[in-house]
């Protein structure tokens, strides 16, 4: 069946609003991008910036308070307890705190076999356990080795394997990676990074990968959008985001990340550096929210938001002052 | 002129259900004045434990501890008593730990914990406007910017940040000499970390103090530090001025490690290094690196290869830069 | 997938997973329990104690040297003697061996301690289930709310009002006891699970479309094991002293049933001068109590020792 459209999400004005004792928490204010078959879209932000939200919106843990999510063409914008089942199978989440991810009292076997339960048409005890070893075969996990074994026996990146192998259980089209790496080592990341990777070419996969590293994201994700305090700065393909960032957010993340050589240090963005604390997502900054941490800021930054504009081709900023460059130019 | 901290042969053990984990197989380093020092290894490689030893601070189940820790080339700090001990924690040594949540108890006001740690640690007598005094000029050292507010506010009404600094603050309190800096800024923002990186550096140089800092974050490591040390399961294995380590590796550990980390050009993501970390109980005998490195040798496997100059104030703990 | 390599994998569920762990990880689990247990020394007595008080609990009418003094028995000649080697605790006033009694008395309190936690903790823990993970809902209020009246009421004032009301007997009082105990499980299990319900592995349960029964009782309830049993143990303890104190008002067991708190409760007339009919089966209920209290601070450290 072939697609309808290029995009198998669509985020379309999307808004979650929490309410808390003390108030509202816009985590994620009115956001939209689209996502590709076969491609990985990559998500970045520093905490309050919605960033995982969306992730779990996307993947049913909440309904949105308003705003369109497609998925194929279908609307899902509703909690996964509501989606059809074939929907449910074909969108999976691996989450960021391996510890949290497993059933501490349960075998890895009993873990990805759950899944294999409800969605395939496995009944035999024996069968499921084949292709649960065929899972964690898949995940570099030797079977013999890892299957009867409990989440504490396991070390961070095992466990993360694990919970990809879970995911991967229901045959999903679409897997959001919300931080999967964060909590392990360089080493161990770089094991399961590649691993999702391989696993994208060999299963056809799309993924939403959210992380706040942006070394990291240069080499994994083929468009970036940046978030802040719940809104879109920036969307480009990551070569243009990482050579010609145009947002001032954009450039001073760029400009804080510790780097290991000469070479990327040569590539940070210069003369922008970070200042000021992130406001809180309950009470953000009137109009542009970036604004009381930006060197650049104008009157009309507290009075309108600014609009996500394409100002080159595929290459879209919400930044008054980017916006009326493009005009000029 | 003798360092300021030199840690010889240190072993540290723990001992656990399923039986003695032999963490700590003979680490060597030292810090001298003025100092800043590096510590890089991955999770579970023994650097908390090293920092903790060096303080005194390890854990009940610790077991099997022998080395010696000679700070200003003088005396030993396994071997002082329980008040040099005091006064080394008081007035010279102080630690930052990772997360500045755990660091803070929630239920006293930031200011009474600083002036807590102050009275504690300046040893004399002061008056409460005092410690008051001296709390908000600290307050004000770690550039918060509203010093009157912080003190008056509870730990959960700051944010990470914000407790980071108060928790910095409290150790500059005590740190007169040594300032030990555990992972600081892990659990914090990126452009937060950046800060506090820039925030304990311009600290460290007014005060004169010589730091070790250990992080995760390799790069903030290579700007900050003058010399770095690896560290893997238990052992140091390569030290050298710090931009020379990170151009110019050479234990195949170190060399994995960086080539693991993600580099901003787009180069793509590095193979990470094959197998897992030892096993505690059972470590390999020699080189504990050795199952896992593509270059390993016999001699590898039999004994702990020796700590070996191969280039100005570069040393590494490898069999292959034995013969040259 | 070779035969060879499933072979292998079926070994490991039974054998354990690697060539370091020569048993099963069931095994594995075990065996570090009891390596956290066995840290206290006061734990280790404790599970002395318990287990000798079971024994004797079980195997009461072989062990007893005089069996049959356990009922209706009477012997006016053999009454008030002092302890002996005969009669190691004495006997009574209808010369009956007061450490046969006191044997039985062991049988009597655990087969009560024993019911009524059956009764008690099903409800309550699946009650606690529901409410926590339905917390913020309507049907946590309800719940708790409950559970809180309940516990708002002491539990022997109202076990003494309830016997006072129906006939006493041990019926009665087991009941009364009962239905004061099980809103403290439902709280615990509440709080634990409050604290659990958001963990991802749970939310990927959910996100599956798993029924919320298997994730209350197959997801959630297996980490909760670690209070509910430790309070379980202690609650042995408490469970048999209200149960004698019920009895020692003569609300509970009557006579001539050996309950330790009626024995106390007829041989308190006798003090001081035949003391040892109510000091005994005083000490066995304080042997019985500590010795479940030490088991159950040891079965805490288990689980506190697991994070």
């Amino acid at each position: 069946m072939t697609p309808k459209s290029e995009n198998i999400i669509e985020v379309i004005n999307l808004k979650k609003y929490f309410k808390v004792s003390l108030g509202v928490v816009r985590a994620v204010d009115d956001i939209t991008f689209n996502i590709k078959y076969g491609e990985t879209f990559g998500l970045v932000g520093e905490s309050g910036s919605g960033k995982s939200t969306t992730g779990h919106v996307i993947v049913g843990m909440y309904a949105p308070t308003s705003g369109k999510i497609l998925f194929k063409g279908q609307d899902i914008s509703v909690p996964a307890a509501k989606r059809p089942k074939s929907i449910k199978k074909d969108i999976q989440i691996v989450f960021q705190d391996p510890a949290s991810s497993l059933n501490p009292s349960k075998t890895v076997r009993d873990i990805i076999a759950l899944p294999l339960k409800m969605y395939s048409n496995l009944k035999d005890e024996r069968e499921i356990d084949e292709r649960v070893a065929r899972l964690l075969e898949a995940v570099e996990l030797p079977p013999e080795d890892y299957m009867y074994r409990y989440p504490r026996e396991l070390g961070g990146g095992e466990k993360q394997a694990v919970a990809i192998a879970r995911a991967l259980a229901t045959n999903p089209s679409f897997i959001v990676l919300d931080e999967p790496t964060s909590a392990l080592d360089v080493s161990i990341q770089a094991k399961i990074i590649r691993t999702l990777m391989r696993l994208q070419k060999e299963y056809s996969l799309s993924y939403l990968f959210i992380t706040h590293d942006l070394s990291l994201m240069r080499n994994v994700a083929n468009r970036v959008a940046i978030m802040y305090l719940g809104k879109i700065c920036e969307i480009a393909t990551a070569d243009e985001f990482f050579k010609n960032p145009l947002h001032p957010y954009t450039k001073m993340l760029l400009s804080s990340i510790p780097v290991l050589t000469e070479e990327e240090e040569r590539l940070k963005p210069k003369g922008i550096e970070s200042r000021g604390e992130i406001p809180s997502p309950m009470n953000p900054p009137s109009g542009c929210r970036f604004r009381t941490r930006c060197p650049f800021v104008m009157d009309i930054c507290s009075k309108k938001e600014p609009p996500l504009v394409e100002v080159e081709p595929g290459h879209y900023v919400a930044c008054h002052l980017l916006t009326m460059k493009a005009i000029k130019a | 002129m003798p360092p300021l901290l030199e840690v010889r042969d240190l072993y540290v053990s723990y001992k656990t259900y399923k039986g003695i984990l032999k963490v700590l197989n003979g680490v060597n380093l030292y810090v001298n004045e003025g100092e800043k020092v590096g510590l890089i290894g991955e999770s579970g490689c023994g650097k908390t434990t090293t920092m903790k030893a060096i303080l005194r601070i390890l854990p009940p189940n610790a077991v099997n501890v022998r080395g010696q820790i000679i700070y200003k080339g003088s005396k030993d700090i396994m071997k002082m008593s329980k008040r040099e001990l005091m006064k080394i924690r008081r007035n010279s040594i102080s630690m930052i730990f990772q997360d500045p949540t755990a660091a803070l108890n929630p239920v006293f006001k930031v200011g009474e914990q600083m002036m807590d740690i102050i009275k504690f640690s300046y040893g004399r007598r002061m008056t409460k406007k005092e410690l008051k005094e001296e709390a908000l000029r600290l307050l004000r050292e770690v550039k918060l910017p509203d010093p009157e507010r912080v003190f008056d506010s509870y730990p959960f009404q700051l944010s990470g940040g914000m407790r980071q600094r108060v928790v910095i603050a409290m150790a500059l309190a005590s740190a007169h000499e040594l300032l030990i800096a555990d992972e600081p800024t892990t659990n914090l923002d990126v452009t937060i970390q950046d800060q506090i990186l820039k925030l304990i550096n311009e600290v460290v140089v007014k005060r004169k103090l010589s730091v070790i800092l250990i992080s995760h974050a390799l790069g903030a490591v290579r700007s900050m530090t003058d010399r770095t040390y690896v560290m893997y399961a238990g052992d140091i294995v390569e030290m050298a001025d710090s931009r020379n380590l990170f151009e110019n590796p050479l234990h195949p550990y170190t060399q994995g490690l960086l080539s693991s980390v993600p580099k901003l050009t787009g180069e793509g993501i590095g193979a990470g290094i094959k197998g897992r970390v030892p096993d505690y109980l059972n470590p390999p005998p020699g080189c504990r690196f050795a199952p896992r490195c593509d270059f390993a040798r016999s001699e590898c496997r039999k004994s702990k290869p020796p700590w070996i100059e191969v280039s100005k104030n570069h040393y590494v703990s490898c069999w292959l830069y034995a013969r040259k | 997938m070779s035969k060879l390599k499933l072979r292998i994998i079926n070994l490991r569920r039974k054998r354990g997973s690697s060539e370091t762990q020569k048993t099963s990880p069931r095994v594995e689990s075990l065996k570090r329990a009891w390596y956290n247990f066995r840290k206290s020394p006061l734990s280790l007595i404790g599970l002395g104690i318990s287990l000798f008080c079971i024994i004797v609990a079980v195997f009461a009418p072989h062990i007893a040297p005089y069996p049959e003094h356990a009922g209706f028995y009477i012997n006016f000649d053999e009454a008030y003697q002092p302890p002996s080697w005969k009669h190691p605790f004495g006997t009574d006033a209808y010369g009956r061996d007061v450490l046969s009694r006191v044997f039985f008395g062991f049988r009597f309190s655990l087969m009560m301690a024993a019911v009524v936690l059956s009764l008690v903790v099903p409800p309550g823990v699946v009650l606690g289930l529901i409410a926590g993970y339905y917390r913020g809902t309507w049907v946590d209020m309800l719940i708790m709310r409950i559970a809180d009246i309940f516990i708002a009421v002491p539990p022997l004032v109202l076990a003494l009002a309830i016997c006072s009301v129906l006939e006493p007997n041990v019926f009665n009082a087991m009941m009364a006891v009962s239905l004061m105990w099980w809103p403290w499980y439902t709280r615990l299990v509440y709080n634990t699970v409050s604290s659990i319900r958001n963990e991802y592995y749970v939310i990927a349960a959910e996100l599956l479309g798993v029924s919320k029964a298997h994730i209350m009782f197959k997801e959630i309830l297996p980490n909760c094991l670690g209070p509910i049993l430790t309070k379980l143990t202690l609650d042995i303890g408490y469970v048999i002293l209200i149960g004698a104190s019920l009895s020692f008002v003569g609300l509970g067991a009557q006579p001539p049933t050996p309950d330790l708190g009626t024995m106390v409760s007829e041989g308190a007339k006798y003090l001081p001068n035949y003391w040892w009919v109510a000091i005994f089966p005083a000490l066995a209920i304080a042997f019985i109590i500590l010795g479940f209290n030490l088991l159950g601070d040891g079965i805490r450290d288990i689980f506190v020792s697991e994070r």
